[in-house]
């Protein structure tokens, strides 16, 4: 049974702040480990900076369900050009785009972008243990 | 001619006479005649075998002799009532052997002499004993259902082929805060519970009906419109009529909710003791002031090395030391990911601003890294954990009492 | 505009960060560190990040370019309470800042601060 706890947008960069500490004290009400909680709000941090820098306006919304927490980053910008090669890159790179996405990747359980030419969409989920 | 008119006469009563008789002798009806103190005076072969003698054994004989003494009373004060324009109809119970029993309907046409008192009756016997016995075992075997549905504890229900309640015990109707099983009659399930549960409780009710298979023993959570919740066991059936045709369900639920709760509850001390285990496993030891040893034992997977470090993280923090020392003697295998995990875990100590040693780093674990060619990012190793202790003095620079005693 | 105090201890500079700080205001903390401690009597800084329970990518890096920037005009740097859950999510990101100088409380901090002080020195 998946419901809808959050919708946020995101279009200042202030958004970024208030997204992860709503999305952090969510995470803590549901039970989340403190580390969790933690790695939960740096991932919401990344790809809502992704989404101010590149796409300048688009939204969050988190889904919880038995298992955990899905949180979804949307947007309408230009979409990202390859999206194999943004996540293949190490961190010596200096495209802060790649960075948030690994980033992201490496903190949530499970990662999958969408993205083309009219918009991009990142779900990633958070099991609860 | 008056003489032939006459035995025309004679002839035809002779032979109606004749016909009569046969007719009596004949019939499946047991008849009598009773006279005024109810003996036998006549009777007809069936009345004879009804009463379990052999022909013309019941001559001379009273019907009293037959019934027991009450009932004897009983019968005698009904035969002997004359009910003008009403026929005298009563039920009997007879003896008609040692332990056989049997059952009589008896129409009884009494006659009266000219002074109008009882001078005897013609007497029907219908032999009931069949039917009689149907409706007491019926009677027992209802009484037996009755006693069942409002003593045992765990609910039963009969519902129709719409999952309406047709029966039900009477603990499912206390269940429910009904007074009475009655009141639950052509109700069902989404009258007493929440959808959450009625609803596939009603699609297991058709899918039974339509399948005739069985669901036995399946854990149900009953969410009630107050808000409160059991846990049951549950088991259905298809019910049949004489013809095979699936005409509804039988059900049994049994309250399992405090198991359920129990069981939740150890669950959750299990998880609870897992925890602890996990915590057990990894213990991080107040070695000195300041330095903190952290023995990994076993297999060090993700799961692990994440819970490894948040404890030995939160340690650090808490008693303020400046060294950790993580000791990999116990470690089952190292290979590139758990070199990996090791490494993070150590800069994350780093950055929280402690320094980690790892140790227990022996030859073979030596020539793993090498030959993986695991680059160790600075990372102090030593091969033995008393290597590591010593490393420590040296960079705290301990008093040679101290380390004497160390 | 972030309000940053910075207290001036000596030689050294305290900078305690006490509110999350976006992007902007992130940079424009960054710039005024560099400004506070661009002073002759200043030789070492120590930036307090102990109050911060969420540090990403962005600030990461930052801290980085801060130290950085410090560095190059001589002056020594410490950073002071990374908290654990801080720890392993910069950890996780690949971020160890293995060039700062870590400590987790203030008193430590400005002991390590004064030795490297006086190592410089030498």
């Amino acid at each position: 049974m998946k419901e809808e706890i959050l919708r946020i947008p995101i279009n200042k960069e202030i958004d970024v702040l208030i997204a992860r500490r709503e999305i952090k004290g969510e995470a803590e009400r549901i039970g989340f480990r403190w580390i969790d909680q933690t790695r939960i709000a740096t991932a919401v941090s990344e790809l809502t900076r992704n989404i101010i820098k590149h796409a300048y306006k688009g939204e969050v919304i988190v889904n919880k369900d038995d298992g955990g927490l899905e949180i979804i980053c949307q947007d309408e910008g230009p979409g990202i050009p390859d999206v194999e090669q943004a996540l293949e890159r190490g961190y010596s790179t200096t495209n802060s785009l790649g960075i948030g996405l690994i980033g992201a990747k490496h903190l949530m359980d499970d990662f999958k972008i969408e993205s083309n030419d009219s918009g991009t969409k990142i779900t990633t989920y958070k099991k609860l243990k | 001619m008056a003489k032939k008119n006459d035995k025309k006469e004679i002839e035809r009563l002779r032979r109606e006479n004749e016909e009569y008789k046969k007719l009596i002798e004949e019939m499946s009806e047991g008849f009598a005649y009773l006279e005024e103190d109810l003996t036998f005076s006549f009777t007809n072969p069936a009345c004879d075998s009804l009463f379990g003698v052999p022909e013309g054994g019941l001559m001379g004989r009273k019907l009293e002799d037959f019934l027991s003494s009450e009932a004897a009373k009983d019968v005698r004060k009904k035969i002997r009532t004359k009910k003008k324009n009403k026929k005298n109809v009563f039920e009997m119970e007879i003896k008609t052997g040692d332990d056989k029993r049997g059952y009589l309907l008896i129409r009884s046409n009494s006659q009266l002499d000219e002074k109008g008192r009882f001078a005897g009756s013609f007497v029907f016997f219908y032999d009931i004993t069949k039917r009689v016995r149907m409706e007491e075992e019926l009677i027992f075997e209802r009484g037996l259902l009755d006693s069942l549905l409002s003593t045992i504890p765990d609910h039963i229900y009969y519902k129709d082929k719409e999952s309406r309640f047709i029966k039900v015990s009477k603990s499912l109707a206390e269940w429910f805060g009904m007074k009475s099983m009655d009141e639950l009659m052509g109700k069902s399930d989404f009258d007493f519970f929440t959808e959450e549960h009625a609803k596939p409780a009603y699609e297991d009710e058709q899918e039974i009906m339509k399948t005739g298979n069985p669901i036995e023993g399946k854990v149900e959570k009953e969410t009630h419109p107050d808000g409160r919740i059991t846990w049951v066991s549950t088991t259905k059936v298809a019910r049949y009529d004489k013809k095979g045709n699936i005409i509804g369900i039988l059900g049994i639920s049994r309250d399992v909710t405090e198991k359920r709760f129990w069981e939740i509850e150890r669950e959750e001390k299990m998880e609870a003791q897992k925890e602890e285990l996990i915590a057990l496993s990894t213990p991080v030891i107040d070695v000195w002031e300041g330095v903190l040893t952290v023995p990994i034992l076993g297999a060090l997977d993700s799961e692990r090395a994440s819970r490894v470090s948040e404890h030995l993280l939160t340690q650090i923090v808490r008693k303020r030391a400046g060294i950790a020392i993580i000791d990999i003697s116990g470690i089952s295998a190292v290979d590139s990911a758990v070199a990996d995990r090791l490494i993070r875990t150590a800069k994350a100590v780093r950055l929280v601003g402690a320094e980690a040693i790892l140790t227990g780093v022996g030859v073979e674990i030596a020539q793993t890294i090498a030959d993986l060619g695991i680059d160790m990012g600075g990372l102090k190793t030593m091969s033995t954990l008393k290597d590591g202790l010593r490393y420590v003095i040296s960079r705290k620079k301990m008093s040679v009492e101290e380390e004497k005693n160390g | 505009m972030a309000r940053l105090t910075c207290m001036h201890l000596g030689e050294i500079l305290v900078v305690p960060i006490q509110e999350e700080l976006h992007d902007t205001a992130a940079e424009e903390a960054g710039e005024k560190i560099i400004r506070e401690a661009d002073n002759s009597n200043i030789k070492g800084v120590a930036i307090d990040i102990s109050a911060l329970d969420i540090v990403d990518s962005f600030l990461g890096r930052l801290l980085q370019k801060i130290a950085c920037g410090l560095r190059a005009m001589g002056k020594e740097v410490i950073l002071v309470g990374i908290q654990p859950e801080v720890a392993v999510a910069l950890v996780e990101l690949g971020l160890y800042l293995e060039d700062i100088t870590t400590a987790f409380e203030l008193d430590s901090a400005l002991e390590k601060l004064r030795e490297m002080i006086n190592e410089d020195s030498k």
